[in-house]
């Protein structure tokens, strides 16, 4: 896919961990309006011993606040949730991926990127439609790229 | 040379169109209109109670930000992204109607180019204006509208610089130099490919060899002027031959001889004015003048040559 039409479907928003929480981001920096305000950051469900699970490592789940608009709203009564996954083997420099929402055959891939493994901030760079195998690999070769080019955030 | 816009629709039938990445632009009565966004935006109508849906746009600006150029594969690029995202198979659509042209360099002005392509037979005329600078031409009829337009000025107008840059370094476009855009908009092409046309036809290179040879005759059967060759002495370009220029001109385009013209005029006039031996001597003075003008067969701004070179190298090129 030409690079800038990726460049045209990419979005970035940051999260900051609020002190005192263990697992509550709230969103600092990017636009408005596409994710909620506040994320849950942690796996809440039972880990199943699985090969596909083995590859899971976290769990975004949150939910617009009723005057809160966003891309996702109109979707589970206005709740989200995608599993974090370990990104593409020749990507070590990302957290992981996740794909808002196939349930509703919406495919937005997620990935995410962090200086401190999550424990305080991290970068969530949304794919508008590119959260299929396909488009994977091309994600995250332009997401290195945009991220050698300039500071963000 | 590739396709360029494209109408394109679909009856969904019980399928359900994905509006996520919709976003809505206005309602009509039984129809909404979308917007799709890319690098540029592409329109999405549908028509809810047919379940109809309508794509509308320039699938290059879509997908590369600019029609400067654009491969068959970056159109399945761009058709399984929007596939995908819509959650319909957009290539069994039926096309409405498209354009297919090219972008092509060329030795002198743009406008000079345009000045010299006057006519095709069959056709309506339109032509477009900055100011007093002519910058394009549309020939017209039923089913088939026949564009050359001013492209140097169009990339300049409405690029970024970085997309400017960017199709200096892919396609070697130089800003210094003149581009022309030669492009067949089929209205129906139905009409004109005997069938409906589906996309996934469309886009079959056994087709893009068809759209080539027709824009190729197209672009021939548009009458050119700029076939006559100038005196060269500057005592030989007298106030009266310049109009005997423009006459042999349009002899090229118009059922006339210049010399029968003129004849027939002078003998028109009273010979209480004109006397006889006058009218010899002004006759013998047009004749003078007419044999300073050569006509050289060819238009000196036809540049059906460098189509077919372009074909030739697109051909070879794979």
């Amino acid at each position: 896919m030409n690079e800038r039409l990726i460049q045209n479907l990419h979005n970035s928003l940051k999260y900051e961990l609020k002190a005192g929480t263990k697992g509550s981001f709230y969103k600092v920096a990017g636009q408005s309006g596409i994710l909620p305000e506040r994320l849950n950051w942690g796996i809440f469900a039972q880990k199943k011993v699985s090969v596909k699970d083995s590859f899971k490592l976290n769990e975004i789940n949150a939910k617009y606040k009723k005057n809160e608009s966003g891309a996702y709203k109109g979707l589970n009564n206005g709740s989200i949730h995608t599993s974090i996954w370990k990104p593409l083997p020749e990507y070590p420099e990302f957290y992981g991926y996740g794909i808002l929402d196939e349930r509703a055959k919406i495919f937005d891939l997620l990935i995410i990127y962090s200086e401190n493994v999550c424990s305080s901030t991290f970068e969530i760079h949304i794919f508008k439609g590119m959260g299929k195998k396909e488009y994977l690999e091309e994600a995250f070769r332009y997401l290195r790229n945009y991220k050698k080019k300039k500071p963000h955030f | 040379m590739n396709l360029d816009y494209i109408e394109v629709a679909k009856f969904l039938n019980k399928d359900s169109l994905n509006f996520h990445y919709l976003d809505k632009e206005a309602s009509f009565k039984g129809a909404d209109k979308y917007f799709f966004k890319g690098c540029r935006k592409l329109e999405v109508w549908h028509y809810s109670n047919t379940n109809l849906l309508k794509i509308k746009g320039s699938l290059p600006y879509f997908i590369n930000g600019h029609n400067f150029f654009s491969s068959l594969e970056d159109w399945a690029e761009g058709l399984d992204y929007l596939s995908s995202c819509l959650n319909t198979n957009v290539y069994s659509g039926l096309v409405e109607c498209f354009e297919f042209g090219t972008i092509q360099e060329i030795p002198f002005s743009e406008e000079l180019f345009l000045r010299n392509h006057i006519k095709l037979p069959g056709t309506g005329y339109r032509e477009y204006k900055k100011g007093e600078i002519l910058t394009g031409k549309e020939f017209i009829n039923s089913s088939l509208k026949v564009k050359i337009y001013d492209a140097s000025r169009n990339i300049k107008n409405k690029l970024d610089k970085p997309i400017q840059d960017e199709i200096s370094r892919l396609y070697g476009w130089d800003r210094t130099r003149h581009y022309i855009k030669i492009e067949n908009h089929y209205k129906k092409p139905k009409a004109y490919f005997r069938g409906n046309v589906y996309l996934n036809e469309l886009l079959a290179s056994s087709f893009k060899k068809q759209l080539q040879e027709h824009l190729i005759s197209t672009y021939q059967s548009i009458m050119k002027t700029g076939k006559l060759t100038l005196p060269e002495k500057k005592a030989d370009l007298n106030a009266g031959t310049l109009p005997l220029l423009i006459l042999k001109e349009l002899e090229g385009i118009y059922p006339f001889k210049t010399e029968d013209l003129l004849k027939a005029k002078i003998k028109a006039i009273s010979d209480k004015i004109l006397s006889p031996d006058d009218k010899k001597a002004r006759m013998k003075i047009l004749r003078e003048n007419l044999k300073k003008i050569t006509n050289q067969g060819k238009s000196e701004y036809d540049i059906s040559e460098l189509l077919q070179a372009k074909i030739k190298q697109e051909i070879e090129s794979g």
